[in-house]
């Protein structure tokens, strides 16, 4: 473990700052290094860092509809709020036209929920023997905790007691009180955000309670409310020592549920969306088409779940595994025979060319251009999002414009400039070499033995990364990178913005190191890598005062 | 100078119609132009993506004599109206040094003329900023908020977006900013902008006023559990809750505002179409204005780096992969050719659309002889131009003004040489606003004079 301890803490540092004109040498070169903060993580207390409060986000809202109210009309997909960066705190910011809609959202769930077919159904409660006011009275003592994930003040459920009546006064229909109430739970802030309250006079970093932690687990591991027996493990204290929390997050990460919040940390950290504008040169990919792109996602979606669900849920098998999961229509496209029909089922790959996800179809087909590959963007991917390393800015009046067309040529030769031009190659070494590894794959995801009649050359020389070396191919490259410690520390780090609203700080040092200490020992089971974070500081702690914590970004 | 006594003039003109029926009822019950004693001047911000075909739609021939070129054949009819600034830089956006990602420039830019900051991911593929930001407000906010201070309406401003959507990362997928990190998101659908907007006007039924009456309770009791949980907070969720209790007044006090409008309004509308769906919107832009339910309005069509397959021109890509169709390094260059064609179609139909809401406010008298689109600018703004190899270029921003802003703005194509964030000082003028700066100051030196009538 020790030798984790200051890389990680120094790592988003280690990319090189600037690579114009001159070769630049291997990352460490003196006099442009920030030190790196120095931690010893056995003597500090637990340093958790920020903690923005966080809005629901629009799969967050139906899935907790769903959960509490059993609305299956997904009502938060009308809301305009569908930026990107919805794991970030920061970038939700909410606006006037988004209180209008959750106005609008709430009135249309309340209306369903009081429908005479559906009325009985809410209340569970025998109307004609008690009386509607006492049914209501108990069906808003109960929902309150629930929709608000923790005990309600006797003081907030008079207020909607009131709000009840006042609503059953106006329309002379116990409904419409209803109605106001449902209206009222759903856009209040302690049911669209996930608020931590600290008492007063905590000391300056607490545990958090029972039920914020279980509030945290739902939301990070199954996207949703806490069910009920999360509720009760709140209640009993059970989530007071680490040991009952593990319980309960071996609990979540085992159940079906969890695959929600498997697939968008996937979705995310492989920038899946940009299968939807996918968008590529008829006369150069005929075949390729929208459709094509959906099954590509469904393809990495059935191999995630496959691995981290079904599997042995390891990381390594992600990006190396010599199989995938393909349906009769995508098999047909990559020019493989096997499955039959519409479902996805295992099929066999070449362990010459395919490794894992860094070979599939919507990753090869999303880095690469409209109509041929692009080394460039592939560089890009594996140094950027796999090693978590500092990409070269493109230097000012660069023309960036790609070199022509040549039917005499492959892309890689007509990159060779990049290469002699030594103004070019002091960045382009960093990248490129990276890159030319996926030239067997072309710009529509496809396997390709030759380009223009040319034989591909697959090898680099990767260089200033911890990946260093010559590699020929996919497979060499995924091995590298499992290897890999800032791989590795790049992976769990991007947990923690699912888990925690924001994007890692240095507060997280020691809580990191600790999860990627797991992480490796359980042989990359990401599974491992979930419950661990789960129980670190950054999750189980809270700084108590906010105003000390210094404020990242608007 | 000239544009001072010139809008003196203005005042003195429409202070002489005070009394002639300005349909009154159209207005909302606690304002009219005999109150206000002047008609009221509205912006339109009209956004359209992926630049233009140079050789197609620039006019031809200067001053008033302009001649209007192949993709902008629909705006024949109001030549008149229409003034087409030739030499119109987009300079913050050739300059930024943060964003590189062309569509990302141009789309952060085109309203704000700020520098775009990067999010804590930084740059990824293709040169986004996955979680950047515009560097700050953008023109049709900084209007809106000069408007909920001196001439208040029930909406500071209005967003319409059709199909404004799909493309995930944050700029090229929003114009229109409050600030640094605080987009302002579109309406996409026009049925619920129709409930929005519209709808609470629809009649005095005694359902109108109930409904009205409880929203007030519940927004109430949303208000005090934000009150109650506000002081319980650190100062960086504070932030958050005041900003929520800032949204939760504006829309107290819009809805309350709608509920003593009176304006006759059409039935409510929605569709999937793009073609449709961007009739209805610019449809309810009318209608907002001549309600006089807001000031400032802005459409933005598609996003910037725009997927939208323009399948009933009968092209089947998207407009962005037409727009570098026609690129050197383009494998076929007969069919690159062929591309011009396609993108000049493209061009016309949005023409088209410009050309419709134009028409929609020249229908509406404003009660002095002038129309709503004489009271009007509607400034048709692009992401970029197309420059040579069809990339990424702003040094020939293809603007249109439509409608003078009450006889403000001169017609026809003007040769000019100045920022796009002059453009936006000169409108500001326009509107009656003090302010001779905007956007980044080294490029902002004052109004553009050759545009001023």
């Amino acid at each position: 473990m020790l030798p984790h301890l200051t890389r990680l803490a120094g790592f988003a540092l280690i990319a090189t700052l600037g690579c114009q004109g001159t070769v630049t040498p291997p990352s460490g070169r003196p006099g442009d290094e920030v030190p790196e903060p120095q931690v010893n993580c056995a003597e500090e207390g637990p340093n958790p860092g920020r903690a923005p409060m966080r809005r629901l986000t629009v799969s967050e809202y139906d899935l907790t509809v769903r959960d509490l109210f059993g609305d299956e009309t997904s009502p938060a997909r009308r809301l305009v709020d569908n930026e990107r960066g919805v794991e970030s705190a920061d970038a939700r910011l909410i606006t006037g036209l988004l209180v209008e809609q959750y106005m609008f959202a709430a009135e249309d769930i309340a209306l369903r929920l009081t429908a005479v077919d559906a009325l009985d159904r809410l209340l569970d409660c025998d109307r004609a023997a008690e009386g509607d006011d006492a049914c209501a009275d108990r069906w808003i003592t109960r929902t309150a905790p629930l929709a608000y994930r923790r005990p309600v003040s006797e003081e907030q459920l008079d207020g909607l007691r009131s709000l009840y009546a006042a609503g059953r006064d106006d329309a002379g229909d116990f409904t419409v009180g209803l109605q106001l109430v449902i209206q009222a739970m759903l856009q209040s802030p302690d049911f669209l955000y996930r608020v931590e309250i600290v008492p007063v006079g905590s000391e300056p970093v607490v545990r958090l309670d029972g039920y914020q932690l279980a509030t945290r687990l739902s939301y990070f591991l199954w996207g949703t409310t806490p069910d009920a027996e999360l509720l009760d493990a709140a209640e009993r204290g059970d989530l007071r020592d680490q040991a009952g929390l593990e319980t309960q997050a071996r609990r979540l990460i085992s159940d079906p549920r969890a695959e929600v919040a498997i697939q968008r940390f996937f979705a995310n950290y492989l920038d899946l969306a940009q299968l939807d504008e996918l968008d590529k040169d008829p006369s150069v990919f005929p075949d390729f088409t929208p459709r094509i792109a959906e099954l590509m996602r469904r393809e990495t979606e059935a191999f995630v779940r496959e691995v981290v669900i079904e599997g042995d849920g390891s990381w390594e098998t992600l990006l190396t595994a010599n199989w995938t999961m393909l349906n009769q229509e995508l098999a047909a496209y990559y020019g493989l025979t096997g499955p039959s029909g519409e479902a996805f089922e295992r099929v066999e790959l070449d362990p010459t060319y395919h490794a894992g996800l860094l070979t599939h179809g919507s990753m090869m087909a999303t880095r690469a251009r409209t109509y041929e590959t692009s080394p460039i963007h592939r560089g890009i991917f594996v140094r950027g999002s796999l090693i978590c390393g500092q990409v070269p800015d493109v230097p000012e009046g660069l023309d960036a414009t790609p070199p022509a067309i040549d039917p005499t040529l492959t892309t890689r030769q007509r990159l060779a400039r990049h290469r002699e031009d030594p103004s070019c190659a002091a960045c382009h070494r960093q990248i490129d070499p990276l890159g030319f590894a996926f030239e067997h794959f072309d710009g529509a995801g496809r396997f390709r033995g030759s380009e223009n009649d040319l034989p591909i050359d697959a090898t680099g020389e990767i260089v200033e990364s911890d990946l260093d070396g010559v590699v020929d191919g996919v497979p060499e490259l995924a091995a590298r990178v499992v290897g890999s410690e800032n791989s590795q520390a790049c992976f769990s780090g991007r947990w923690v913005v699912q888990a925690l609203g924001r994007s890692r700080e240095a507060s997280d040092t020691c809580s990191l190191e600790e999860v990627q200490g797991r992480f490796v020992d359980s042989g990359f089971d990401i599974r491992e890598l979930v419950v661990g974070l789960t129980l670190s500081d950054s999750f189980v702690y809270r700084v108590a005062d906010q105003d000390t914590v210094t404020e990242v970004g608007p | 100078m000239k544009k001072l006594s010139r809008r003196t003039v203005l005042r003195g003109a429409a202070g002489a119609v005070v009394g002639l029926p300005f349909l009154e009822a159209m207005l909302p019950r606690n304002r009219s132009v005999a109150q206000t004693g002047t008609i009221p001047k509205r912006v339109v911000f009209f956004y359209t993506p992926c630049g233009i075909v140079p050789e197609t739609w620039w006019p031809n021939g200067a001053g008033p004599e302009y001649r209007l070129n192949e993709a902008m054949t629909p705006l024949e009819p109001f030549r008149d109206k229409l003034a087409i600034p030739d030499g119109i830089k987009m300079h913050t956006a050739t300059e930024d040094r943060v964003a590189q990602n062309g569509h990302d420039l141009g789309t952060a830019h085109c309203l704000t003329a700020r520098n775009c900051v990067a999010g804590p991911t930084g740059v990824g593929e293709f040169g986004h900023l996955w979680d950047g930001t515009a560097g700050g407000i953008s023109i049709d906010q900084h209007i809106a908020q000069h408007f909920a201070t001196h001439d208040p309406t029930p909406y500071s401003s209005l967003e319409f977006g059709v199909k404004a959507e799909g493309i995930r990362q944050a700029l090229p997928s929003r114009i229109s900013y409050l600030g640094q990190g605080m987009p302002v998101i579109p309406m996409n659908s026009a049925g619920q902008a129709y409930d929005r907007i519209l709808a609470p006007l629809a009649g005095d039924s005694e359902d109108t006023v109930a409904r009205h009456r409880r929203r007030m309770l519940v927004l109430d009791s949303v208000g005090a559990d934000l009150n109650r949980l506000r002081p319980r907070l650190g100062a960086d969720d504070k932030r958050r809750i005041d900003a929520h209790l800032a949204s939760l007044e504006s829309v107290q006090r819009q809805l309350n505002d709608l509920a003593s409008a009176a304006c006759t309004v059409p039935p409510r509308e929605d569709s999937d179409n793009f073609d449709a769906l961007g009739r209805f919107q610019m449809d309810l832009i009318v209608q907002a204005l001549k309600c006089d339910l807001t000031r400032v309005c802005s459409i933005q069509w598609s996003t910037g780096q725009s997927n939208i397959r323009h399948t009933w021109l009968g092209h089947m890509d998207s407009h962005h992969s037409i727009s570098h169709k026609n690129r050197t390094e383009s494998p076929d260059w007969a069919r690159s050719q062929f591309y011009v064609q396609v993108a000049t179609a493209i061009d016309h139909w949005y023409a088209t659309q410009y050309a419709y809401l134009l028409g929609q406010l020249d229908a509406i008298d404003a009660g002095d002889g002038t129309s709503l689109l004489d009271n009007t600018v509607v400034v048709w703004v692009n992401e970029q131009q197309r420059g040579i190899g069809n990339n990424h270029r702003w040094q020939r921003m293809p603007f249109v003004l439509g409608g003078s802003c009450g006889g403000y703005f001169t017609s026809g194509s003007v040769a000019v040489d100045a920022g796009h964030g002059d453009l936006y000082v000169t409108l500001m003028q326009a509107l009656g606003m003090p302010d001779m700066q905007f956007g980044i100051p080294e490029y902002s030196l004052g109004p553009i004079s050759t545009l001023i009538a």
